[in-house]
C-alpha cells in the first residue's frame, strides 16, 4: 500500500533542480493524462477517487526481447541467432519498451547497454527554454561521452534522436540515450493503461453480448498486436483488476514515478567466467532503487568478454541474447472507488 | 547428517522387470513418520536400507530426522536448518494445471512447482503439490557429492517419505521407466510445456487463476502473490522455463557425460537422439480465442527437428503458416472438443492453438554435450538426425538405427566410428534406414551438411508450406497431429484429459507418418 503522491515525480524519481522545471514537467504530465482520461474507473495518480486513502502497486514485467519477431504471422524469423542478430541490427523491432546498443570491438562484445528512458523527458528537457545546458548535460552523462558538440545534439532547435546509437542499430561505444522505437513511449503506456481500464463486449450468437476475457483476444482489442510481450499483459492486468469486485471496485492508474523500468536478470541459466555473477557484470548507470532507467552489462575488467558468457548453454554472441532475460516493468495502480459500474464498448480488433 | 549406507539389493534385469508406475511409490499403510528407500525396478519393497543422501532436503531435513507432513511445513523445515543457499529469499512458485484459463469451469488439475536456491545451474530444491497444506509431495533436489538430483516423494499422509532413486537410475535398465522415472525419463526436470506460449502454465501469455479456482489453502497464499507483492513468490513459466527448467535439464546432461564417457553411458545417450522416450509440447502462439481473426504459425518442431537443426547448423525455417479461418473449418470437421471427462465440454482446441509433441529438451540437451564435447561429429549428428527427418518424434525408421550401437568401445570417438560403419555396412535393403544414411553420408563427405542437405530441406519446407495452403493439407497436418497426440496419451505425462483437445479423428491402429514431399502416409500396420 502506498499513499498518493501531490505531484509527478520525473521518471526514476531523479528530482527536477528548479521549481521551472518541477512546473514545466507537472503541466507536460498532466497534459499527458487530459489527452487519455475517457473511463470513470482510470483515474490520474495525483487525483486519486473519492475517499481512497491509499493504493496499492501492481508491477507488471515482461523481458525486453521482442518475442513478436517470431511468433506474428507472417514472420519467417526463426528462434535463436538468426532473430537475436536482426533485432541487435534495429532498434525499430526493438518495441517492448526497451532498447539496447551493442558495443563491440570486431566480433567481440564489450558492453551491452539497455535504456527504457523515454522520449518525453528529453522533449521536456527541450521545451525548457534557450537554456540548453541541462539537456547537453544530461546526453553527456548518459553518452558517457567525455565532450559533446551541441550540433552534434541539436539540429535547426530540435533533438537529433540518437547521435551515436541511430535506429538502424550500428552502435559507437557511447550508450543509447533513449528509446527511439515509435511505440516505446510513456504516452502510449499511459494511453495503455487508461484504454484497457473500459471493458470491451463482442457479439453473441444466442445471447447478451459477452466480455472479453482472453488476454491475446483483448490485446487485439485495446492495442493490436497480441504477440508483443509487454501491451498485452499490461492490459490484461489492467483489465483483471477492474473487472475483480472481490474485494471492492478499483479504479486503475500508474505508480509514482511513471516510467518504464529494467531488471537485473536472474542468474539462473547464465554461465559466466572468472567465478563472477550477474551483479557482478550489471552496472546501474540511470536511476535510484527499483526505477532502473539504463543499465549496462560488462566485465568489471578486460580479462574476459561478453562472449564467454553463455545463457542456457549458448555462448552470448548479441545483445539479444541478454535481452530474453532482461526484465522490463510498469508498475501500474490500483486505488479503491466508489464507481461500481464499469464502462464497456464494442471490441473492434486494431 | 546424512543417511548411511547399506546397500543389499536385489536388482532385475530390464527383462524380468515389468514396469511398475509411479502410483506403486503410494501406500496408505506404510509407516510414518519416517524415510524408505524404494527405487522401483531394484527394489522389491520398501526399506530403510538407505544410502547417503547429499542433497539438501535428504541430508539437512530427511537426515535429520526431520519427516514433514505437508509442502509448507516441508519448507519451514528447509528454512530451520538455516541453509541460506536454498533460503525464503530463493523461493519462487509458478503455477500449471490444464484447465488453468477455464476459469473453474473444468477440472484444473492445478499444481505448483515451489523452488529454492538459484545460480547458473538453476535451483537446488524443486517441489511439486496442490497446495501448501497438501500431503501428496513430490521432490527433486541436486546432490553434489553424487552429481545429479535425488527424487523423493510421499507414499501417504502419515509422512511416510521415499527416496525413489537418483537421476542415473532413470538411465540405468533396472531402473529406467519405473517409479518417478516414468514421467522424468532421463532424470531430470520435467516441464511438458517448456516453451512460449507456455500452454496450461501460468505466463505472461495466461493470467494466473482467480482465487476462485484454487484451493481454499493457496488462496491469498505467498505461492500465488506475484513476487513483489507481500511476500509473493509467483512467477511465470517464462522464468521456470529460463531459470529453473533450462539450466536443470542441461545440469544433469552436463554432469553425466562430463569427461570420457564409457560405451553404456554412450549407447544411452545416443538413444535420445534417435528414439522419442521423452517429448515437450509445443503450440501455435496464436491463442484459439483469436484464430479465425488471423493467419497462425505453427510450431516448425513438429515439421522438421528444428531445435536440432538449429543446434547443428542445418536450415531451418519458421515460416508454417496457416489461415486461421481454414484452420477453424479443420477444427469444426473433426469435431475438435476440449473434455475433462467429467462433464466439462467446450468446442475448439487447447487454448494455444495446435498443441503438438517435439522432440525433448532433454534430449536436444544431451545432443548438445555430445557435439560440445566432440563425443560426435556435427556431421554424424546431422546424418542420423536426417534420417526421416519429416517425421521428428516417434520415428520407427531412425529407431531402428539404435541395433548398430556398438556394445564396447575404448573412447567416444571409437564409439561413434564403430556406430556409422555398422549402419553403412548394414543391411541390403536399398530402401531402409540404413540405406538412407549412407546417402546422407556420402552426401556429406565433400561439403557440410548445411549445405548438402540443403536442397533437400528446402523442398520439403516448400511442399509444407504449399500444403498449409489448402484445406485439404491442413486436414492432413492435423491427422498426423492427431497421430502424434495419440502416442502421448498413452504416455504416464498425459495427466488430464485437458492436456490435449480431443477429436473424432481415429489413431487406433494407424500409424501416420510424413513425407519429404510433404505427404502424409496412413499405414495399417506400422507402429512406433
Amino acid at each position: 500500500m502506498a499513499p498518493f503522491p501531490k505531484r509527478f515525480s520525473p521518471p526514476a524519481g531523479i528530482p527536477e533542480p528548479d521549481d521551472q522545471s518541477d512546473a514545466a514537467w507537472q503541466q507536460e504530465m498532466n497534459d499527458a493524462f487530459v489527452e487519455v482520461t475517457s473511463s470513470p474507473r482510470f483515474f490520474k495518480p495525483t487525483e486519486p477517487p473519492e475517499e481512497a486513502q491509499e493504493s496499492t502497486v501492481v508491477p507488471v514485467r515482461w523481458f525486453a526481447f521482442p518475442r513478436s519477431v517470431i511468433d506474428s504471422p507472417g514472420s519467417n524469423l526463426q528462434e535463436g541467432s538468426e532473430a537475436w542478430e536482426a533485432v541487435d541490427r534495429s532498434r525499430d523491432l526493438q518495441d517492448e519498451y526497451c532498447e539496447w546498443t551493442v558495443h563491440r570491438d570486431g566480433p567481440t562484445i564489450r558492453r551491452i547497454t539497455f535504456t527504457s528512458r523515454t522520449y518525453e523527458y528529453f522533449e521536456h528537457l527541450l521545451g525548457l527554454g534557450d537554456n540548453r545546458e541541462r539537456l547537453l548535460a544530461e546526453y553527456l552523462r548518459a553518452s558517457k561521452a567525455g565532450t559533446i558538440d551541441p550540433a552534434e545534439v541539436l539540429s535547426n532547435g530540435l533533438l537529433v534522436e540518437d547521435p551515436w546509437n541511430p535506429l538502424d542499430g550500428s552502435a559507437t561505444s557511447r550508450r543509447p540515450i533513449y528509446m527511439l522505437q515509435g511505440s516505446n513511449t510513456l504516452g502510449a503506456a499511459i494511453a495503455l493503461v487508461a484504454d484497457a481500464a473500459v471493458g470491451r463486449l463482442t457479439p453473441s450468437a444466442d445471447g447478451p453480448p459477452t466480455e472479453v476475457v482472453d488476454q491475446s483476444a483483448f490485446a487485439r482489442c485495446v492495442k493490436g498486436n497480441p504477440f508483443r510481450r509487454s501491451d498485452p499483459q499490461i492490459a490484461s492486468k489492467v483489465r483483471e483488476a477492474v473487472s475483480n469486485q472481490g474485494s471492492g471496485a478499483v479504479s486503475v492508474s500508474l505508480a509514482d514515478p511513471l516510467g518504464l523500468y529494467i531488471e537485473r536478470p536472474d542468474p539462473g541459466g547464465i554461465e559466466i567466467p572468472g567465478g563472477l555473477t550477474i551483479e557482478d557484470l550489471w552496472e546501474r548507470e540511470v536511476g535510484t532503487g527499483s526505477h532502473v532507467l539504463t543499465a549496462s552489462l560488462a566485465f568489471p575488467d578486460s580479462e574476459f568478454t561478453l562472449n564467454e558468457v553463455t545463457i542456457n548453454g549458448e555462448p552470448v554472441a548479441s545483445g539479444s541474447q541478454f535481452a530474453e532475460v532482461v526484465n522490463v516493468r510498469i508498475d501500474a495502480l490500483t486505488a479503491p472507488t466508489p464507481e461500481r459500474e464499469r464502462h464497456f464498448v464494442e471490441c473492434r480488433p486494431r | 547428517m546424512p543417511l548411511m549406507v547399506r546397500l543389499t539389493r536385489m536388482a532385475l534385469t530390464s527383462s524380468e522387470a515389468t514396469q511398475r508406475p509411479c502410483q506403486s511409490l503410494e501406500m496408505a499403510d506404510l509407516p510414518g513418520p519416517r524415510l524408505y528407500r524404494f527405487v522401483l525396478g531394484e527394489d522389491e519393497q520398501p526399506s530403510d536400507e538407505l544410502e547417503e543422501l547429499g542433497d539438501v532436503f535428504g541430508a539437512e531435513v530427511l537426515g535429520a530426522g526431520r519427516f514433514p507432513r505437508t509442502a509448507l511445513e516441508l519448507l519451514d523445515q528447509i528454512d530451520a536448518a538455516g541453509n541460506t543457499a536454498v533460503g525464503r529469499s530463493t523461493e519462487k512458485s509458478f503455477v500449471v494445471g490444464e484447465g488453468i484459463n477455464l476459469g473453474g469451469q473444468a477440472d484444473s488439475n492445478l499444481r505448483v512447482i515451489v523452488t529454492r536456491g538459484e545460480g547458473a545451474d538453476g535451483p537446488d530444491l524443486m517441489l511439486s503439490a496442490g497446495s501448501p497444506q497438501a500431503t501428496s509431495i513430490e521432490v527433486m533436489a541436486w546432490d553434489p557429492r553424487e552429481g545429479g538430483f535425488n527424487f523423493y516423494r510421499t507414499a501417504n499422509a502419515q509422512a511416510a517419505w521415499i527416496f525413489a532413486g537418483r537421476s542415473r537410475h532413470a538411465l540405468e535398465s533396472s531402473t529406467e521407466r519405473h517409479g518417478v522415472f516414468e514421467s522424468h525419463r532421463s532424470g531430470t526436470f520435467l516441464m511438458k510445456e517448456l516453451t512460449s506460449p507456455w500452454t496450461h502454465w501460468h505466463s505472461s501469455r495466461t493470467p494466473a487463476p482467480d482465487d476462485a479456482m484454487l484451493p481454499e489453502d493457496l488462496r491469498g497464499h505467498r505461492w500465488v502473490l506475484p513476487a513483489d507483492q507481500a511476500e509473493g513468490t509467483l512467477h511465470r513459466a517464462d522464468d521456470c522455463e529460463k531459470q529453473v527448467a533450462r539450466p536443470a535439464i542441461r545440469r544433469w546432461a552436463k554432469h553425466r557425460l562430463a569427461g570420457q564417457p564409457d560405451a553404456a553411458q554412450l549407447r544411452r545417450a545416443f538413444r535420445q537422439l534417435l528414439q522419442s522416450d521423452a517429448v515437450n509440447l509445443s503450440s501455435s502462439p496464436t491463442s484459439s480465442a483469436t484464430i479465425e481473426a488471423d493467419s497462425l504459425n505453427l510450431p516448425s518442431s513438429f515439421f522438421f527437428d528444428s531445435e536440432a537443426f538449429r543446434i547443428l547448423g542445418l536450415p531451418g525455417t519458421a515460416a508454417f503458416q496457416v489461415e486461421g479461418r481454414f484452420y477453424a473449418e479443420t477444427l469444426r470437421r473433426f469435431k475438435v472438443r476440449l473434455e475433462d471427462g467429467r462433464g466439462f465440454t467446450r468446442e475448439g482446441d487447447t487454448q494455444f492453438a495446435f498443441l503438438v509433441p517435439e522432440r525433448a529438451e532433454e534430449d536436444q540437451a544431451v545432443l548438445r554435450e555430445l557435439v560440445g564435447d566432440r563425443h560426435i561429429s556435427k556431421r554424424l549428428a546431422a546424418c542420423l538426425l536426417m534420417v526421416d527427418f519429416p517425421n521428428p518424434v516417434f520415428s520407427a525408421r531412425r529407431r531402428s538405427l539404435l541395433s548398430h550401437l556398438p556394445e564396447e568401445a575404448r573412447s567416444p570417438a571409437d564409439f561413434s566410428e564403430a556406430f556409422r560403419a555398422s549402419i553403412e555396412g548394414g543391411t541390403d535393403d536399398s530402401a531402409g534406414p540404413e540405406a538412407e544414411f549412407g546417402e546422407l553420408w556420402a552426401a556429406s563427405e565433400t561439403v557440410c551438411p548445411s549445405i548438402a542437405f540443403e536442397e533437400r530441406l528446402r523442398a520439403y519446407y516448400d511442399a509444407v508450406a504449399e500444403r498449409l495452403k489448402t484445406p485439404d493439407g491442413i486436414d492432413d497436418i492435423f491427422k498426423l497431429a492427431e497421430s502424434r497426440r495419440a502416442v502421448v496419451r498413452a504416455m504416464p505425462i498425459h495427466e488430464s484429459r485437458l492436456l490435449f483437445a480431443t477429436s473424432r479423428i481415429s489413431s487406433d491402429g494407424v500409424a501416420r507418418t510424413m513425407t519429404s514431399t510433404a505427404t502424409l502416409i496412413e499405414d495399417n500396420e506400422a507402429e512406433e
